[in-house]
């Protein structure tokens, strides 16, 4: 279980194979980095999204979470909601995530690809791609919609 | 081929309703809602309106941006195509969902242009300010523009008709089974003008061989 260093409330609870952590520099922030993880982000104490990522890491100080080598977020309070991307960095105080690479949606009858996306804790506004993240192609939304 | 030509030419004529065209746009503005329509369309027996539409297929949209909310999502600078290679382009699509993710209905807006094979030589294509798919009411209001552009080998450069607004029928209309095969697009203060390419013997017909397309045969209709 992780808390949010500010708020103290959970951010979120995983289960991992292996964790490393160390002190950074000369204050008391600490760096942690869980491997294998599967688990719960929360949002103001509030279960947002079930997740998995091969590497997570924890930033007290910029009170993100950084997830990477290829991240599934699947929303528990947005109906048939998830996204994958390459690396998803989770900015708890603004209650925002951005993924990049190769960032696949599936919601409801229709699943699209782009290079990254921007979305709310519980992904319940999703933005594709994320601004400044298009990759400069001038449709890089691919999306398919199922009969 | 001929009598085929004849009865094209007379229901155009007519400048009431034109067939097919509308297609384009139903096949792709209705995409995710069809599964809904479909068993209302067999119990008032038009099975072949269902059956044509359920030949689509999955659509695939390219657009430079994506926007999803939890009412539905909105797609900009939109390129789409079915997989019988329909097409659909318009600045913004729109589709509003349910609380439990499906598709209620689709906005086009801004230029939109839909593109549709009505045979093997014969395409067509329909374009409008705006159009919205009800699936409840089971029609697609075009408004601003409208036009439809068919390209066909019975005509002597394409077919055009513009008006100013359109309904696209996705059930049978009143004339059903003589007139309509495909959903029917019906346009309100048309003007209808095509070069028949086989001399057609009728009040409707004027043409001249040798004119150009676009000074054969032309008419209006509606109230202005």
């Amino acid at each position: 279980m992780y808390d949010d260093p500010k708020t103290g409330k959970i951010a979120f609870t995983a289960d991992f194979a292996y964790s490393v952590a160390q002190s950074v520099g000369k204050s008391n922030d600490v760096h942690a980095a869980w491997h294998d993880v599967h688990g719960v982000i929360y949002q103001n104490g509030v279960r947002a999204n079930k997740f998995s990522a091969p590497i997570v890491v924890a930033d007290n100080e910029l009170r993100t979470v950084t997830a990477s080598g290829g991240v599934a977020v699947t929303s528990i309070t947005q109906a048939d909601t998830s996204v994958r991307c390459d690396r998803m960095t989770w900015y708890m105080n603004k209650n925002l995530l951005i993924g990049v690479g190769h960032a696949v949606l599936r919601k409801g009858g229709f699943m699209q690809s782009a290079p990254s996306f921007q979305a709310d804790t519980h992904l319940k506004s999703i933005v594709m791609p994320a601004p400044g993240l298009s990759g400069g192609a001038r449709r890089p939304i691919h999306a398919r919609i199922e009969r | 081929m001929a009598s085929r030509a004849v009865k094209v030419i007379r229901m155009l004529a007519k400048n009431l309703i034109l067939r097919c065209p509308a297609a384009a746009i139903a096949a792709l503005i209705i995409a995710g809602v069809l599964a809904a329509v479909r068993p209302a369309l067999g119990q008032r027996g038009a099975p072949s309106v269902a059956s044509r539409l359920a030949d689509t297929g999955p659509i695939d949209i390219t657009a430079s941006r994506n926007i999803v909310t939890p009412s539905g999502a909105v797609w900009s600078d939109v390129h789409a195509r079915t997989q019988s290679g329909a097409t659909l382009d318009c600045d913004t699509l729109r589709a509003d969902t349910n609380p439990a993710g499906k598709v209620t209905g689709y906005l086009a807006t801004g230029s939109v242009k839909a593109h549709f094979a009505m045979s093997a030589d014969e395409t067509c294509d329909v374009t409008a300010d705006k159009a919205v798919s009800d699936p409840l009411v089971h029609q697609i209001d075009l408004t601003g523009n409208v036009k439809a552009t068919v390209y066909s080998p019975q005509t002597v450069g394409p077919l055009i008709q513009t008006g100013q607004t359109g309904v696209v029928l996705l059930g049978p209309s009143a004339s059903y089974p003589d007139v309509t095969q495909f959903p029917t697009i019906i346009m309100n203060v048309v003007h209808t003008q095509f070069t028949p390419r086989q001399q057609v013997a009728g009040p409707t017909s004027h043409a001249n061989p040798r004119e150009e397309p676009g000074q054969g045969v032309q008419g209006t209709n509606g109230r202005r």
